[in-house]
């Protein structure tokens, strides 16, 4: 089963929903915010004022920057997990109990712990879907780029650039650029959900809040997996180290027909200035040979 | 010699795990299993979502048959230093990798082995490599904490 859902009625249920939905995004902003920003040993700022350029920079993750010596134990280990799964990692690399552990165990132990916290929190709907999606349905496979949060939740650096009224964020190859207006507009109503949606910012300290919406169904996090409806919206908090070097998001994903309660998500970058987007041609991919 | 050998086999390179660089490699291939594969490369194409290897090999009756293998993609490649020539026509290579899901001549290469032994990393999501560095840090952590 497709998660294609009939856009007039998510129209609808979203015009109905109205200033509920809202209440609905910001009560959820308000209870992952009050997960703290203490992630992994690592202090980040919140009561700061926010710098014009706070999150400007090139931005990578562990698995293009691996090499890098600011990652510490736990972030080597990181990846698009759940608060309840980075407190599982915790205990795992620091009590020495589990120092018979390889990496690949940890790996596969965090792999699981994550997919069932997340699947714990799948509708009937998304678990039909995911007993019958076929990865070889990915679009991107056909050079498709990107939705939204698959794009947030990606692993390739990415570029922030901030400017008076909008922030963008570019990445590479198959994820998508996107824009994010902070002059203060609201969303605009009754629009048709597209891939992208719409985003806008806003700073609360020095705290850069996204929220987005009219975001179309779609592939969220293949490897975990996660999918989307078009009745999904999301907020993402971003976080800077007091150092400056390290980027926290905490990304919440609020999709009441694949999942129960709000899907929170962590992943911490880091600044590296010294690595460049770089493009390549697309080639579709058949499977067949 | 050459050949195909279907390998199920456990251990460290082999667990399903971590993030590939853009699709689930359950799309084309099987995830737990692995397969060993030498050839002779005809091709080597510098693109995304993942940089190929075209190449021939020879089939357990002697005939020689056309394969593809799939890596990661070109830009984390080249970021890990490959270049876009990094395999040329001609270079005889030992593949590592997931056998395709279809049966089809196709192959997921976690690692390759050039002729004079060098073995190179660079697939799907580097995972090989990664998780080597990460086993390393790990250990140093772990005596570290120890002292």
């Amino acid at each position: 089963m497709k998660i294609v859902v009939n856009p007039i009625r998510a129209l609808s249920i979203r015009a109905a929903l109205g200033r509920f939905h809202r209440l609905i995004l910001a009560g959820a902003a308000i209870a992952v915010s009050c997960l703290g920003c203490l992630t992994l040993g690592v202090r980040f700022s919140e009561a700061q004022e926010v710098l014009p350029s706070a999150f400007e920079g090139i931005w990578s993750t562990t698995v293009t920057a691996i090499t890098h010596p600011d990652w510490t134990i736990d972030d080597l280990f990181a990846c698009n997990c759940t608060r309840e799964t980075y407190e599982y990692l915790d205990q795992l690399l620091h009590d020495p109990a589990n120092d018979h552990l390889s990496a690949a165990d940890i790996q596969q132990a965090i792999r699981g712990r994550n997919l069932a916290a997340i699947e714990g929190l799948f509708t009937e709907t998304a678990k039909e879907y995911a007993l019958t999606y076929d990865h070889a349905d990915d679009p991107s496979i056909q050079c498709e780029y990107f939705g939204a949060f698959r794009t947030v939740l990606h692993n390739d650096p990415i570029l922030i650039e901030q400017y008076e009224d909008h922030i963008s964020i570019k990445g590479e190859d198959m994820t998508s650029d996107r824009i994010i207006y902070t002059d203060g507009r609201s969303h605009p109503e009754n629009e048709t959900p597209s891939p992208l949606g719409h985003s806008i910012g806003w700073y609360e300290g020095s705290t850069l809040v996204v929220e987005t919406i009219n975001v179309s169904a779609n592939i969220a996090e293949d490897n975990l997996p996660i999918h989307n409806s078009d009745e999904a919206s999301s907020i993402e908090r971003y976080t800077r180290s007091e150092d400056g070097s390290r980027l926290h998001m905490e990304f919440t994903l609020i999709d009441p027909v694949m999942f129960n309660e709000p899907l929170v998500l962590e992943r911490t970058r880091l600044l590296t200035p010294e690595v460049d987007l770089l493009d390549a041609p697309c080639e579709s991919i058949s499977g067949e040979f | 010699m050459t050949g195909k050998d279907l390998i199920l086999i456990c251990g460290a390179l082999l667990v399903s795990i971590s993030a590939p660089a853009h699709h689930n490699p359950a799309a084309h291939y099987l995830v737990d299993e692995r397969m060993q594969i030498t050839g002779v490369v005809t091709e080597f194409r510098a693109v995304n979502p993942h940089a190929r290897i075209y190449f021939n090999a020879v089939n357990a009756e002697g005939a020689q048959e056309a394969w593809m293998a799939e890596g990661d993609s070109i830009i984390n490649l080249r970021r890990a230093g490959w270049t876009d020539d990094q395999l040329k026509p001609g270079d005889r290579i030992r593949i590592l990798g997931r056998p395709s899901r279809t049966g089809s001549n196709l192959v997921e290469w976690t690692f390759i082995t050039l002729p004079n032994g060098t073995e190179v990393g660079g697939g799907n999501g580097q995972q090989g490599e990664r998780l080597r560095i990460i086993e390393a840090r790990l250990e140093e952590f772990r005596q570290q904490r120890g002292q």
